[in-house]
């Protein structure tokens, strides 16, 4: 304010405090670069990861935040295991939500389409809502490795990160794959009135 | 050559490029697999379809913003060796490697209570001659209080890991007579030529400060149990190894590496300025993650399928303070787990016993090594397991993929 008066472009110092806490304030203070790396590259697949779960893009992007923000508390950023880390806990986390908050959850589901999706067919969007539903509550009753081994493997991970976030071999995760979309189907089928 | 297995055939869906050339060729010639792969991505298009969401690009750098105003003033990881072996101890590490993390860790509980250059009026206080399993919960690791925050710790002798030749290399390297499993009692996908790694000796010290513990209370509104009289300014020191490692089924490049970063992680954290103080805990940035002897071993990408441990019994010695007052003050220290801390009260030998962290989940119990008592950790799938024991002062561990009857099979036939 005050370097406007003037007309110059010398920021008086007490002008520059202001300006970095307004700075700091607005965006925070930078997190350690490895760690912001290891953020801006596993950061979309931590949510895809936890939305193949809740099927609920808002949701998987507040687990996201919460996964990351406890990594950086309690883990090294350049640790070889960041990433798997991540995966698992992100469908963990995914996890607990629709464990804990099953109820309110399943109101904002059936009442509000995403709010990404192209408003078309209103009848389609009930369908396409119930069906997530479904999905959504046979994630929650399959075994954990059932579970986990869907949210990864759809939201894209190869079966080497799969393996790595479970802690298995690659071998298994064919199997654990195999098996688990067996059970999805038949807890979809069951739970279809 | 038998039918595909339903994992293979699930994986030649998504990756058929992982398939062998005997299973295309397999495949090729069964038609029971196809048929049976046509029902299974049948079964995986229906999968995919229910497990569709909308997919959009999410805004990466907002979240990132946002994250930096929430992770404003809350505390960050700092790489301390304890911080480091807890995360491969904990969730974050592999299960194979967590029995000799879980080794590993029990080395470090060491290092972190103890000695350097034994003065005369140091009395010994601890030796290990057995070991005694404690449950833990990977999480409780994560709330255990930082002992660099009460106290001061030096490392006099770095431990240097260096790969040897062979085993009377390795043998004339630590001055300690190498015993090798019997070749019947190594399985299979382990056979072969051995690689050895030798560990120089470990010297470090810790002296309880009561100023310092109570700055750290003060700074975390914290309330710290009265410190024993005669703790302050005591002085623990430990002495551990030389040592040996057996690895059995890797590389001798991935030893090299696997030294290298331990090397690197144990000059890091035990460089001492001129002032003759160094700080545990002052990694230079950028340092590789596993920075820590054992850890940098144990936790590379491959691990390797076998593993047998050999060095001279750790000692810690004291000045001041009774073994039994060192370990009621720190078990009661803010942040120790309550049931962490009823187990190891519950041992009742502070002088000769080990307690050994294993995660809840898996296996530990008392095993015979030919008439030493050492103790098993490991899940009973074969996924990780190790033996743990001591002899005549020097501590033995065999560790890796195994079955427990494999380990123990390979703990008594060191000859």
């Amino acid at each position: 304010m005050e370097a406007e008066a003037v007309g110059v472009n010398v920021i008086p110092a007490r002008s520059r405090q202001d300006a970095a806490v307004d700075d700091r304030q607005r965006t925070g203070n930078r997190l350690p670069e490895a760690f912001e790396r290891l953020f801006v590259a596993e950061y979309p697949r931590v949510v895809a990861i936890a939305n193949r779960v809740l099927a609920n893009r808002h949701e998987a992007e507040e687990v996201a935040q919460e996964v990351f923000l406890s990594f950086h508390r309690h883990h090294d950023p350049e640790a070889h295991y960041a990433a798997a880390w991540l995966h698992r806990a992100a469908w963990h986390s995914a996890l607990n939500v629709i464990r804990g908050n099953r109820r309110r959850v399943r109101r904002e589901e059936v009442t509000a389409p995403a709010s990404d999706e192209q408003v078309a067919d209103p009848q389609a969007i009930l369908e396409q809502s119930e069906e997530r539903q479904m999905v959504r509550e046979a994630m929650r009753r399959l075994p954990k490795k059932s579970s986990a081994v869907l949210a990864l493997r759809y939201s894209g991970l190869s079966y080497a990160e799969v393996a790595s976030a479970l802690g298995v071999s690659i071998g298994q995760v064919g199997t654990l794959l195999r098996r688990a979309e067996q059970r999805l189907r038949t807890e979809v089928t069951n739970a279809t009135p | 050559m038998r039918h595909l297995s339903d994992g293979t055939l699930r994986r030649m869906q998504d990756e058929p490029l992982s398939t062998t050339g005997a299973e295309k060729d397999h495949y090729q010639e069964c038609a029971a697999c196809r048929e049976k792969a046509m029902a299974i991505a049948a079964e995986a298009e229906r999968a995919g379809m229910l497990m569709a969401v909308p997919e959009s690009g999410v805004d990466t750098q907002a979240a990132l913003q946002r994250l930096r105003r929430d992770a404003d003033g809350s505390k960050a990881y700092r790489r301390t060796p304890w911080n480091r072996l807890a995360a491969v101890f904990g969730s974050g590490g592999s299960r194979a490697a967590r029995p000799a993390a879980a080794l590993a860790l029990a080395t470090a509980m060491l290092v972190a209570l103890v000695a350097t250059g034994v003065a005369e009026n140091f009395v010994k206080v601890f030796e290990p001659q057995q070991f005694q399993a404690v449950q833990v919960q990977p999480s409780d690791l994560k709330g255990l209080p930082d002992l660099s925050q009460f106290g001061d710790m030096k490392f006099t002798k770095a431990p240097k890991f260096t790969p040897a030749a062979d085993a009377a290399a390795a043998q004339a390297a630590s001055g300690l007579t190498l015993k090798a499993p019997s070749d019947a009692s190594v399985p299979d996908r382990a056979k072969g030529t051995p690689q050895y790694l030798t560990m120089s000796q470990l010297q470090a010290s810790f002296t309880f400060s009561a100023a310092k513990a109570q700055g750290w209370a003060t700074a975390n509104h914290k309330t710290l149990p009265a410190m024993p009289a005669g703790l302050d300014g005591s002085t623990l020191t430990v002495t551990a190894g030389p040592g040996i490692v057996a690895v059995y089924g890797a590389s001798s490049d991935a030893i090299s590496r696997g030294a290298g970063v331990a090397n690197q992680g144990s000059s890091a954290a035990t460089r001492v300025p001129a002032s003759g103080t160094a700080d545990p805990g002052a990694v230079k940035p950028g340092a590789p993650a596993n920075a820590d002897p054992g850890a940098g071993i144990l936790s590379g990408t491959s691990i390797p399928t076998m593993g047998v441990v050999e060095m001279t019994t750790p000692v810690v010695s004291s000045n001041g303070a009774s073994v039994t007052a060192i370990e009621d003050y720190l078990l009661s220290l803010p942040g120790f787990p309550a049931d962490l801390a009823a187990q190891i009260r519950a041992i009742g030998d502070p002088s000769t016993t080990l307690p050994i962290p294993v995660p809840t989940g898996q296996q530990s119990h008392q095993v015979d090594i030919n008439g030493a008592k050492g103790l098993f950790v490991g899940d009973s799938t074969g996924l990780g397991s190790g033996v743990v024991w001591t002899k005549d002062g020097v501590l033995y561990a065999t560790v890796g993929t195994m079955t427990e009857s494999e380990v123990t099979g390979v703990a008594r036939s060191l000859h």
